[in-house]
């Protein structure tokens, strides 16, 4: 299965970051991956990824910060991004509320079968 | 509310917040296992004996994880007696840095911990988790900042008659004083999101059990957070 699509993995958890990266590799998808929120904007801004995988509680720069970034980013607030998260209620976030939602949010453990469906879903949707 | 009613409001929100961190920490434990067996799985399909072999070395490492995880968290719930034994300072830090070491690699973080010959009296168990718990969290908090600088766990570990002292420095890190704070109360609170300090909380607890104590202070030269842990040689000096 060849996909050309690139999606950005940003977790600080190593295991995680393999784990995801493997299976998103597997299901042909071109994955680029980073440990930081400072580190997943960067490359958000040079590799223009078609979607991205979030983690929230992130030490430093928050995925809450890391979603308010991108979406106040003229450059990037179109790009899609998918919240995995241990946290079990996305309300408890509520920094998010003035900008968009995330396109996707699942909590952690991780079900690759609702991960594979959900990027396929936003990958798939047209604009 | 006022009085005992306020005190067993507060203890079981405290109680509350500290199921909510096991949880937590279980959902993060048992992705790192799917994803070793991910590894396992794939591997022998897609016949790649290296993915097997790293798909072992992750569930190997979230084994340890709970492992410890298990082993503190009883510490604290049970409250147990301590069982006072002889206790070699070289033993409990080589074999507490030996459990960390998977993690520190993982992490990329280098750990270098001295510690002498001399002997004294606590519980094998309690102690070291103890230690795990505060090298657990100096690996974390170095692994946060590793971008931005090098870091490093260093310390020691020194006994004489009357006093066992731990001294571990995170190197390149400097805690904040609302998370130092947060670690050494008398009840476990979580700060939002963040519960990494609930290892320390359980340390604290355990280095007041057998009447010594755990000190965070931070340092500027060289930057870091200084985990300082003392506590009696013997049963008879505390």
């Amino acid at each position: 299965m060849e996909r050309r699509q690139r999606i950005l993995v940003i977790d600080d958890e190593p295991d995680v970051v393999s784990y995801l990266s493997a299976f998103l590799e597997d299901e042909g998808f071109l994955v680029l991956t980073a440990s930081s929120g400072p580190d997943g904007l960067a490359l958000a801004r040079e590799q223009a990824p078609d979607l991205i995988t979030l983690d929230i509680t992130m030490p430093g720069m928050s995925g809450i910060e890391v979603l308010t970034t991108l979406r106040r980013d003229e450059h990037l607030n179109g790009l899609p991004v998918v919240i995995i998260t241990g946290v079990t209620s996305f309300d408890k976030l509520t920094d998010y509320r003035d900008v968009r939602a995330p396109e996707g949010f699942m909590q952690k453990p991780i079900d690759l079968v609702q991960l594979l469906s959900t990027i396929e879903g936003i990958l798939d949707s047209p604009g | 509310m006022e009085g005992p009613d306020k005190d067993l409001d507060a203890l079981i929100q405290s109680q509350g917040e500290l199921i909510g961190s096991i949880a937590h920490d279980l959902k993060g434990l048992i992705n790192g296992i799917e994803g070793g067996m991910y590894f396992i799985s794939s591997g022998i399909k897609k016949e790649k004996p290296e993915r097997i072999g790293q798909g072992h070395e992750m569930m190997k490492r979230n084994l340890d994880r709970i492992r410890r995880a298990v082993a503190s968290h009883l510490y604290y719930v049970k409250d147990r007696e301590i069982n006072w034994k002889e206790l070699g300072a070289q033993d409990m830090v080589s074999s507490s840095v030996a459990s960390m070491q998977g993690r520190a690699e993982e992490l990329g973080v280098k750990v270098e911990i001295v510690a002498g010959e001399g002997t004294f009296e606590g519980d094998e168990f309690a102690v070291r988790s103890m230690l795990v718990n505060v090298l657990d969290y100096a690996l974390e908090v170095c692994h946060r900042c590793k971008q931005e600088r090098d870091v490093a766990v260093v310390g020691s570990a020194e006994t004489t008659k009357e006093w066992s002292i731990f001294d571990l420095r995170a190197e390149g890190f400097c805690m904040d004083e609302e998370s130092r704070a947060l670690a050494l109360a008398d009840r476990y609170m979580p700060r939002g999101v963040d519960r990494s300090h609930l290892g320390l909380f359980i340390a604290n607890k355990i280095a007041k059990n057998h009447r010594g104590s755990l000190k965070i202070e931070r340092t500027t030269e060289p930057p870091a957070t200084r985990f300082l842990i003392k506590m009696p040689s013997t049963r008879a000096t505390g």
